[in-house]
């Protein structure tokens, strides 16, 4: 299928229209740096996909080019020899086991400048990272004339694609598709640097342009659709079918899913503030932000699920997640900034599609059983809703290089996550979910990797895949809570928002996130980030020992006046740490750093009579000894008493108590035992 | 003739014998208890010194889990190897006095005042094999069943799913859990039944035995659950009241519950002991001599 070339004008003409259409109230129109018009036509039955693709790229950068770079994702699914596949190792992202048919590939077809020129001879296959000869998951083009800074060139594609079976969040599963990664995408100009486009790796998601999308998807009659933006046209098709035509606007992908109506169905909802927004959360927000009610007021908003038939009685539960997402968002980060959000909960058998990500577009998972204790006990519906919804801002709007920087969607997002359960949980929102140790069960995962890790890595240079998700998700999430422990939560809200409100339809780096944090707080943040984010240091810190003795009297003979005099005998003296009658104890704490982490910490010391004191140790040296004196003796030290260090994992030694107090439960080891597994079910169940 | 062995479950007689049995009461609190003694000295010296370290205030968020895999890591071994022998010398603890009891009252289980309780593991230690295979039999028709159950089971409620027949799904999910209790305690009390019959004069498969213990379960399927049911739940009850309370109420409730707890397996077991007992023959010299009563007979009598 052919379209007549729209002319620039006619472009404009569409973004702007498709701007009125899509954007929300506080947006303000932006011309994308690349705007793609796809048509597609989907058949249900071999799950192949016939499409004719427009591409209008914008030199953005200062510097010019004569080439193009593609993404063509689903070549990764092509054999068991490309790159993705390679790096799979036979296991799977999301508990399906790898491919062994079902491959699924994309073709481009046909490709014409706007000049008319065949761009084709000139189309090649490149390898940037691994020079796999199998893989063919990215691809280059030479283009006729170079492209200046500012300039504008056009592309007119056609390509068909085969749909794998689910996998990696794309695919079908029976009559189920979930269509992501699906046509060829252009990768990202960053000037004198070339094109950012990596291969499709088994351990990373994606990185594009902001841009505007006019999708006309053609689909059997009945089905039914969601996508990326909003719906803004139906017509009829040849042979029992339709044409959905769909646009989006500021996003940097687009997905779409479909099934017949007798497996999934459509729920069409809305989030409005005055219903929504728990009152506790605007006064926190208030709190916290220092902004007036009126300035974090959030806009109403549509809210499509499409869910399948059988999940129908979680319905409720997933759009009150949904809400509460919107609402948390909204107060901290800044209001969601499209009219709508399609959310799908694939059905049985197509797991593989769930917890993804894509703008104004996000897939969760449930089952049935989720609807009965003790399987409703779990937080799983509200947990995986709040995340992919935290995407929309940690990767939709703040589009970072999840390839190279993954931990900065990824742990950003799993921090704000945390964040928002905590809170859900500790103010009963939802009622079904039992109390679960959110930030508890983040941090525990910091004890499984036996070598240090560095989160600042590409994502497919990790030692092992599961050590991507470790860096990217739990660990940058503690690293940020410790940051929230040592400037206090008030600078840390209003850095995270800083950092959207700065970065928002950008490409932010690491160092924009510290230099938010850092403003906020007003403090210099980057020597923590150093060692947290780009180096393995680990923090730990430990009371190695503490001595107590009453002054000892003085024995033999003592200089007094020019001559040796012997002291007569006293009873005021004591042995070393024997509890004498004295009212004086010399106490002796010393600390040591057994990690390479340098920051500050704080010690607690309790006295007998229960005062207590609190010190901060910069930690520079790798120990120190303090001498004190008190009327008593010292009765407990604790390092970190607050638990701002949440990075830190071993944290036995972190206590000395003068008299060891037994535990009060003789069974107090099943009861942890106990515990640990009914946490471990809350969370995997 | 044939010789078979009616066996009509009865609470209060389970009550009356263990009442009568309370030197096995007390072996079955005691041993139960003293064979998960290593898993907890392995779980004191590796982390009761430093939990009792810690300070009289509540701990940062996630320190206490973090403290305890730190403390456990290294002896994660031990502990687990612990825990296993603990639960294999339970088990195997647990088929001697189930034996030991069975072969005692077809034996010697008259009218006497005082069971010697060495009369009873001496039994059980003869007819010891021969329950093991009962357990054998009763643990793998579990697992059989349960497996017939699910594995049609769990694609036609996947493909109830997938084409979008919630309706369908949820009738099957249903149904697969009520089979599954059903097997569960129906192979319970088959068990229970199966382990009275496995002592019938001239007796010698634990398979035979089980099946007929399916059919006396099934002849009185209502009492048999009841007597089950009367037994078990404050059997389960006061085996965990100890972990759910707190402070000195765990420890004062400690032992007593747990004496209770045995007393109520030991009473369930009991309950299901053959009313009325068949004059037989010794087929082996490991049978009890015959021509005996029951106690329970002489009990009625």
């Amino acid at each position: 299928m052919t379209l007549q070339f729209v002319h620039r004008p006619g472009w404009l003409c569409f973004a702007l229209v498709a701007a009125a259409l899509t954007l929300g109230p506080t947006a303000a129109i932006d011309a994308g740096t690349v705007d793609y018009e796809i048509e597609v036509s989907l058949d249900p039955t071999a799950h192949r996909l016939q499409a004719f693709e427009r591409i209008r790229w914008t030199n953005t950068t200062g510097a010019p080019t004569d080439e193009i770079f593609f993404h063509l994702y689903l070549n990764a699914f092509a054999s068991s020899d490309t790159t993705f596949m390679r790096e799979l190792h036979g296991s799977s992202l999301r508990n399906r086991v790898a491919l062994t048919d079902g491959w699924g590939w994309v073709r481009i077809e046909s490709m014409v400048f706007d000049d008319g020129a065949d761009l084709m001879p000139g189309l090649e296959f490149v390898r940037p990272d691994d020079d796999n000869p199998a893989d063919f998951s990215v691809a280059r083009v030479a283009l006729p004339r170079v492209v200046v800074p500012g300039g504008v060139v056009e592309l007119e594609l056609e390509f068909s694609a085969q749909l794998p079976r689910i996998i990696a969040r794309t695919g079908f599963e029976g009559d189920f598709h979930l269509v992501g990664q699906w046509f060829p995408k252009i990768g990202v100009f960053e000037g004198d640097e070339g094109w950012n486009c990596h291969q499709f790796h088994a351990s990373s998601e994606f990185f594009a342009d902001f841009g505007a999308y006019r999708v006309s998807i053609t689909l059997p009659e009945d089905w039914v659709l969601g996508a990326t933006g909003i719906e803004t046209g139906s017509a009829p098709a040849d042979g029992g079918r339709r044409t959905v035509v769909y646009r989006a606007e500021r996003v940097h992908d687009f997905a779409w899913c479909t099934a017949p109506p007798d497996l999934m169905e459509v729920v069409e909802t809305d989030f409005s503030p005055g219903r929504d927004v728990p009152m506790r959360w605007l006064e926190r927000a208030q709190t916290l932000l220092g902004l007036s009610a009126a300035e974090l007021e959030l806009p109403p908003m549509r809210l499509r699920l499409i869910v399948p038939r059988a999940q129908r009685v979680l319905v409720p539960r997933m759009v009150r997640a949904a809400r509460l997402s919107v609402a948390w968002f909204g107060l901290f980060y800044g209001p969601y900034p499209y009219p709508q959000v399609t959310i799908v909960s694939p059905p049985v058998g197509a797991g593989e599609a769930g917890g993804m990500e894509y703008p104004t577009f996000f897939t969760t998972g449930a089952d049935r059983l989720d609807a009965y204790p003790p399987f409703s006990w779990s937080s799983d519906i509200e947990t995986v809703t709040v995340h992919e919804f935290g995407h929309q801002y940690f990767q939709g709007m703040l589009a970072s290089n999840e390839f190279e920087r993954g931990w900065l969607d990824e742990g950003v997002n799993t921090y704000a996550e945390l964040e928002c359960m905590t809170v859900i949980a500790a103010d009963g929102l939802v009622p079904e979910i039992r109390p679960f140790p959110y930030w508890g069960a983040e941090r525990l995962a910091l004890v499984f990797p036996r070598v240090p890790v560095k989160v600042a890595t590409r994502a497919w240079e990790y030692r092992r895949r599961w050590i991507y998700f470790f860096a990217s998700y739990p660990k940058t999430a503690v690293v940020l809570r410790t940051v929230e422990g040592l400037i206090g939560p008030e600078a840390m809200a209003r850095g995270l928002r800083s950092y959207v409100d700065r970065n928002a339809f950008h490409h932010p780096s690491g160092r924009d996130l510290v230099a938010a944090l850092s403003d906020a707080s007003k403090q210099d943040l980057g020597p923590f980030f150093e060692q947290a984010i780009w180096s393995d240091a680990v923090p730990d810190w430990a009371v190695t020992s503490v001595s107590q003795r009453s002054p000892k009297a003085v024995k033999g003979f003592s200089w007094d006046d020019g001559e040796w005099r012997e002291v007569e005998e006293s009873d005021g003296g004591g042995a070393d740490d024997e509890a004498a009658d004295s009212d004086i104890w010399q106490v002796e704490v010393e600390l040591a750093r057994l990690g390479d982490f340098i920051g500050p910490v704080e010690i607690e010391l309790t006295w007998a009579g229960g005062a207590s004191e609190r010190r901060t140790w910069g930690g520079e040296e790798r120990w120190v000894r303090w001498n004190l004196e008190g009327t008593q003796r010292l009765a407990q030290v604790v390092v970190d008493p607050d638990g701002v260090w949440a990075l830190e994992t071993r944290r036995a030694d972190n206590y000395w108590r003068d008299e060891l107090v037994r535990e009060d439960h003789p069974l107090w080891w099943v009861r942890e035992v106990l515990g640990l597994a009914g946490k471990i079910f809350l969370k995997w169940s | 003739m044939e010789l078979r062995v009616a066996v009509t479950p009865s609470p209060i007689s389970g009550l009356r014998l263990a009442l009568r049995l309370r030197r096995l009461v007390g072996a079955v609190w005691l041993v139960s208890m003293a064979v998960f003694l290593p898993a907890h000295l392995v779980a004191e010296l590796a982390a009761g010194a430093t939990r009792a370290g810690l300070p009289d205030r509540p701990l940062p968020p996630g320190d206490s889990m973090l403290v305890l895999v730190e403390l456990f890591h290294p002896v994660a071994g031990p502990f687990a190897l612990a825990l296993i022998f603990g639960g294999l010398a339970f088990l195997a603890w647990s088929v001697l006095w189930h034996g030991g009891v069975v072969r005692w009252w077809f034996g010697t289980g008259n009218g006497a005042a005082q069971v010697p309780l060495a009369e009873i593991l001496g039994h059980g230690f003869a007819w010891w094999w021969r329950f093991v295979r009962l357990a054998v039999v009763a643990v793998t028709v579990t697992a059989s069943m349960l497996a017939a159950i699910w594995i049609p089971l769990k694609p036609l409620i996947r493909s109830a799913g997938t084409t979008g027949d919630g309706g369908r799904s949820g009738v099957l999910l249903v149904a697969g859990l009520v089979l599954t209790a059903t097997v569960l305690v129906g192979c319970w009390l088959a068990t229970l039944h199966g382990a009275w019959l496995l002592g019938e004069s001239g007796r010698r498969s634990a398979a035979v035995a089980w099946l007929r213990g399916v059919g006396a379960t099934l002849r009185q399927p209502i009492r048999s659950l009841w007597t089950l049911a009367l037994w078990a739940v404050p059997g389960f009850a006061l085996l965990v009241l100890p972990v759910l309370l707190e402070g000195p109420a765990a420890w004062l409730a400690l032992l007593p519950a747990w004496l209770g707890s045995a007393f109520c397996w030991v009473a369930l077991y009991l309950s299901f002991v053959p009313k009325k007992l068949p004059r037989a023959r010794s087929v082996s010299p490991l049978e009890p001599p015959s021509a005996y009563m029951t106690a329970r007979e002489s009990f009625e009598r």
